[in-house]
């Protein structure tokens, strides 16, 4: 048999030769730390200070905890270029500066607190939070995720939350222009009049 | 599309399993192992680079991603074959080669009607494990980069390769990888220079059906160098879909039964050929193709492409049944033959409204 020996036909059918399937935007929504089914039990700590106390013999634990959940919102958190964009969001005093891989400086804002959680596997994980100061951005009073979702109000202490709240969040910066690919083709396609199939393949 | 019908159903080719075997199938993965040692040649060789049009900031780019093997994904070898004999290589569609979704999933399913409608015989077979094969090659993707997401892009206004990329996301979601779509013009510059999507998240790796020769030319081109993407198709494949290849193909392996004559130089070329083929080293769809005829020249296609330069290859008609010239499309996942497309013509450059067939084996 030189053929495939059968295909997921729901998946692939959806799309006709002439028809095209908008994609889906991913949009960062407001939610709560919890979800049903889904949930975890976590506690929110300021620093590691506030875990290690809370959790005596655990200080190894929740020394790892932090230093993930640090790296996390080192990596994956917003950043500016500049201090005051920073602290408009986040609050006066709110934000330091950091040095990125590549050597360039950006300013970041201040880890708030951490979720820190036992898992069934015994495991412990944790996941950065901000809160902001700042009257006018919707996170003064709550917390955020490294990706900007909102979450319940920010204090201290246990919770309820949802398990992809530890989930590694994909890496965002801030983008400075768009539209540096595509040119060519904007340049190289007036001869294609109307057709519309034409593309770029070969 | 310019009032032609470009699915063609009333027709189809037949092939005997002997033909598709050795023919096509085995001599596909022979010329992709030539191309992987010319690639090696002309990396290895800063002439060359520069005959390819290569800029020379992206050589060591291009070296570190051959050097360190980056996977590749699929390539369409356009080939002449007409039922016996050698195929011959007309190009390598190594980088953003098209019709897939046609390939690898309508005609699967044409077959599949027809034999249930019984219009073709139940023992009737077809040249196409496509899906199959990109959907494994994808699962094999996905262990090496588990918990990466895939963003896919092509340009807008492109719907034939809205469609491709479309397809190509689902292959990769039913194996398992998280994906996600980004316009080739919403590609954003990120701080710390890298290249984001609409959502300011940083593209790790992507699949783009955009041509590298574009790429390597435009404002964001020297992101390329610090975003650290992995790229599908990656950069290596920026050398085996240029035209170039195919005088340094026939170069290292003169008189292979597979390959044309072809040469960087016209002078060369009317030494050694009475009928040849001028083709723009960078060039999609048969655009700005010249045939000449004992220095004559016969046959001209019209198009933006040229100014790199061109190549010179012998002319070899494509095989006409009826009115019509056929041109075989010989798919490969990674390194392995697993389909055919059947495009015809009525012109003698096969160009974006090529009709496309179908085919079945019986034996």
């Amino acid at each position: 048999m030189k053929r495939s020996q059968s295909i997921n036909l729901g998946r692939m059918r959806k799309i006709s030769a002439a028809k095209v399937i908008k994609p889906l935007a991913v949009v960062a929504g407001v939610s709560t730390l919890t979800a049903c089914g889904n949930d975890q039990q976590a506690t929110v700590y300021k620093d590691l200070d506030h875990c290690a106390i809370d959790n005596p013999g655990l200080e190894e634990q929740c020394q790892s905890a932090y230093q993930q959940a640090l790296q996390e919102a080192e990596q994956s958190g917003p950043k500016y270029p500049r201090q005051h964009l920073c602290e408009e969001e986040f609050g006066s005093g709110r934000c330091y500066q950091y040095t990125m891989n590549n050597g360039q400086n950006v300013f970041v804002p201040l880890m708030a607190g951490f979720l820190f959680s036992q898992f069934m596997d015994n495991r412990y994980r944790s996941a950065p939070l901000y809160t902001s100061y700042s009257y006018h951005s919707p996170f003064y009073g709550y917390w955020s995720s490294v990706d900007g979702k909102r979450y319940g109000r920010a204090k201290y202490g246990k919770t309820k939350v949802n398990k992809k709240a530890f989930d590694a969040k994909p890496k965002v910066t801030r983008t400075i222009s768009r539209g540096g690919f595509g040119s060519k083709v904007a340049a190289s396609s007036s001869f294609r009049g109307s057709s519309s199939r034409g593309g770029w393949g070969g | 599309m310019y009032g032609q019908p470009y699915w063609d159903e009333t027709n189809y080719y037949q092939f005997t399993l002997e033909q598709i075997e050795a023919d096509l199938e085995a001599p596909s993965e022979t010329i992709h192992q030539l191309c992987l040692q010319a690639v090696e040649n002309v990396l290895n060789d800063d002439a060359l680079l520069a005959k390819f049009q290569i800029p020379q900031p992206f050589w060591d780019w291009i070296k570190a991603s051959w050097q360190n093997q980056e996977p590749c994904l699929y390539a369409r070898l356009d080939l002449a074959y007409n039922g016996s004999g050698d195929a011959k290589l007309y190009e390598n569609n190594a980088d953003t080669p098209t019709s897939l979704y046609e390939s690898g999933f309508w005609q699967w399913l044409w077959l599949e009607d027809k034999v249930n409608r019984g219009d073709i015989h139940r023992r009737a077979d077809q040249f196409n494990s496509i899906q199959e094969k990109l959907v494994q090659r994808f699962a094999r993707l996905h262990q090496d980069n588990l918990g990466e997401v895939l963003h896919f892009a092509c340009c807008k206004d492109t719907e034939e390769d809205r469609g491709t990329v479309q397809y190509l996301q689902d292959c990769a979601e039913e194996a398992g990888i998280a994906c996600k779509f980004v316009y080739i013009e919403d590609i954003g510059h990120g701080e710390g220079e890298v290249l984001t999507d609409l959502d300011d998240q940083v593209i790790t790796w992507m699949f783009k059906l955009y041509p590298w020769e574009f790429m390597l030319r435009e404002e964001y081109a020297p992101l390329l160098l610090t975003a650290k993407v992995k790229w599908l198709e990656p950069p290596w494949k920026a050398i085996i879909s240029n035209k170039a290849i195919l005088p340094v193909l026939w170069q290292m392996f003169p008189d292979h039964p597979n390959l044309l004559p072809a040469y960087f130089s016209e002078q060369d070329a009317k030494q050694h050929l009475s009928r040849y083929v001028k083709k723009p080293i960078f060039a999609r769809e048969g655009a700005n193709v010249s045939i000449y005829s004992n220095g004559e020249e016969i046959v001209h296609s019209d198009g933006p492409y040229g100014e790199e330069g061109f190549i010179y290859q012998a002319y070899y008609p494509m095989p006409k049944f009826g009115d019509d010239h056929t041109l075989i499309g010989s798919w490969l996942i990674d390194y392995q033959a697993c389909g055919l497309s059947i495009r015809e013509d009525k012109a003698l450059i096969t160009q974006d409204l090529s009709r496309f067939v179908p085919h079945i084996i019986v034996d």
